[in-house]
């Protein structure tokens, strides 16, 4: 405890003293002797530190500081924690396919918009900005590094390149419902998109109890539709 | 404001659902005369995808919920020439082009296909591309599985949404203006063989 105290004067160099404290306050009041004994530690302390800075709503996480706390270095050397988290996704991510673009070379649609990458916080999708985490079926694509985009029109949200999945989705408060491979662009095969959802559980979200809507085209070339349960 | 920019807006401030209802969108809305909700609807048919169109209509059912009869017809005629067809494929999966046959027979509940094949305003070439398109994709554009429904509206949309769908189903079946949504393979077996 004395050693949290000693360290806490470090933080006028960080960032705002009145925010730190009443950060730190909080999290001491809050949380369990593994979340203290991992701060009483300098390498744990300064991961904290960071997180505070760059991701507050992490700073607790006791997966995210052990993993910050064993890559301060790394993360100096990249230039800070958002530019390693980038790196770290990239270089984490282990792509399961690539669907390709039907329609490569058509044009950006106008209309085209992203309305953010998606943050993974406890199986769910965090808020975005000005648009919520609750949405009945909204275009997303999970591109080949790993990024679930959310937004509208799948050949913008995809750069017009191939990603590792492409549709639509529902979510609840962040809670995904319903993955379906409901894109022009990208119409996914039913093989294809029967490894949503290992893909989406890859990103960290939590797929248990959605469905999987697939669309697909039988000999006669009628639309047809399959749904099926997720229970993983 | 016009009603097209008014469409606009409302389309800006998408996701719409009951979390993230605006009360100056809905006042805006409620100033409209039924002509204008029937452009404005017209509008985002038009111009935007079809998840949106559903939050549209979900979310503010006053858009649709004192149309007459006249007024549903006249919004189906205006969705005709239907700019996207058949022969587009997959590629527009997720057009609004054809969502007044998606608000009425999928989520009304009500078959708006005997007035089109009927109707001597729609060009004989519309139709039989019409057909086209009820033959192959209808059965899963025109149709909203009720239980997929029932949730949608629980999660998402406020309870009086149910309200004002029951509702408008009786009026339009009362008035004898559409009859009750059919199957697909019972539509194909009805209009198929007279429109080909």
């Amino acid at each position: 405890m004395k050693k949290i105290v000693i360290l806490f004067f470090v933080l006028y160099s960080c960032f705002s003293y009145s925010q730190c404290l009443k950060f730190l306050m909080e999290d001491l009041a809050i949380n369990g002797k593994e979340f203290k004994a991992l701060v009483n530690e300098n390498s744990g302390f300064k991961a904290w530190q960071v997180l505070a800075e760059h991701a507050p709503s992490l700073r607790t996480d006791l997966n995210e500081l052990n993993l910050v706390s064993k890559n301060l270095e790394a993360i100096e050397k990249a230039g800070g924690y958002t530019k390693w988290k980038g790196l770290y996704k990239a270089r984490d991510w282990k792509s399961i396919q690539h669907i390709a673009n039907k329609f490569p070379t058509e044009e950006m649609p106008l209309d085209g918009q992203l309305w953010g990458i998606a943050e993974i916080e406890s199986g769910y999708i965090k808020q975005m900005a000005s648009k919520g985490n609750t949405f009945n079926d909204v275009d997303f694509v999970i591109t080949t590094n790993g990024e679930l985009k959310i937004g509208k029109k799948h050949h913008f949200l995809g750069n017009a390149s191939s990603v590792e999945a492409a549709g639509t989705i529902k979510t609840v408060n962040g809670k995904l419902k319903k993955i379906s491979n409901s894109s022009g662009h990208y119409f996914p095969t039913v093989d294809e998109t029967n490894k949503f959802p290992e893909i989406f559980r890859q990103l960290g979200i939590d797929t248990k109890g959605a469905s999987l809507e697939i669309k697909y085209l039988d000999d006669a070339g009628n639309l047809k539709t399959q749904t099926k349960f997720i229970t993983e | 404001m016009s009603e097209i920019e008014l469409a606009k807006q409302l389309y800006a401030s998408s996701p719409l659902n009951r979390f993230r209802i605006h009360t100056s969108m809905k006042e805006k809305i409620e100033m409209l005369s039924i002509d204008q909700k029937m452009n404005l609807l017209v509008f985002s048919f038009k111009n935007y995808d079809r998840s949106y169109n559903i939050e549209l209509c979900l979310t503010y059912t006053i858009l649709w919920r004192d149309f007459n009869g006249d007024n549903w017809k006249r919004l189906i005629l205006e969705m005709f020439p239907r700019k996207v067809k058949f022969e587009e494929g997959v590629k527009e999966i997720n057009t609004g082009f054809y969502f007044d046959i998606f608000l009425l027979n999928g989520i009304i509940g009500v078959s708006p296909f005997e007035f089109i094949f009927n109707e001597f305003e729609i060009h004989v070439k519309e139709k039989k591309e019409f057909l086209n398109y009820l033959k192959f994709y209808g059965d899963v554009f025109f149709y909203y599985n009720e239980r997929e429904l029932i949730e949608d509206i629980v999660n998402y949309y406020e309870l009086e949404t149910f309200v004002d769908i029951v509702k408008m189903k009786e009026y339009i079946l009362t008035n004898l203006i559409f009859e009750p949504s059919m199957s697909h393979s019972d539509l194909l077996n009805r209009f198929e063989k007279d429109n080909n």
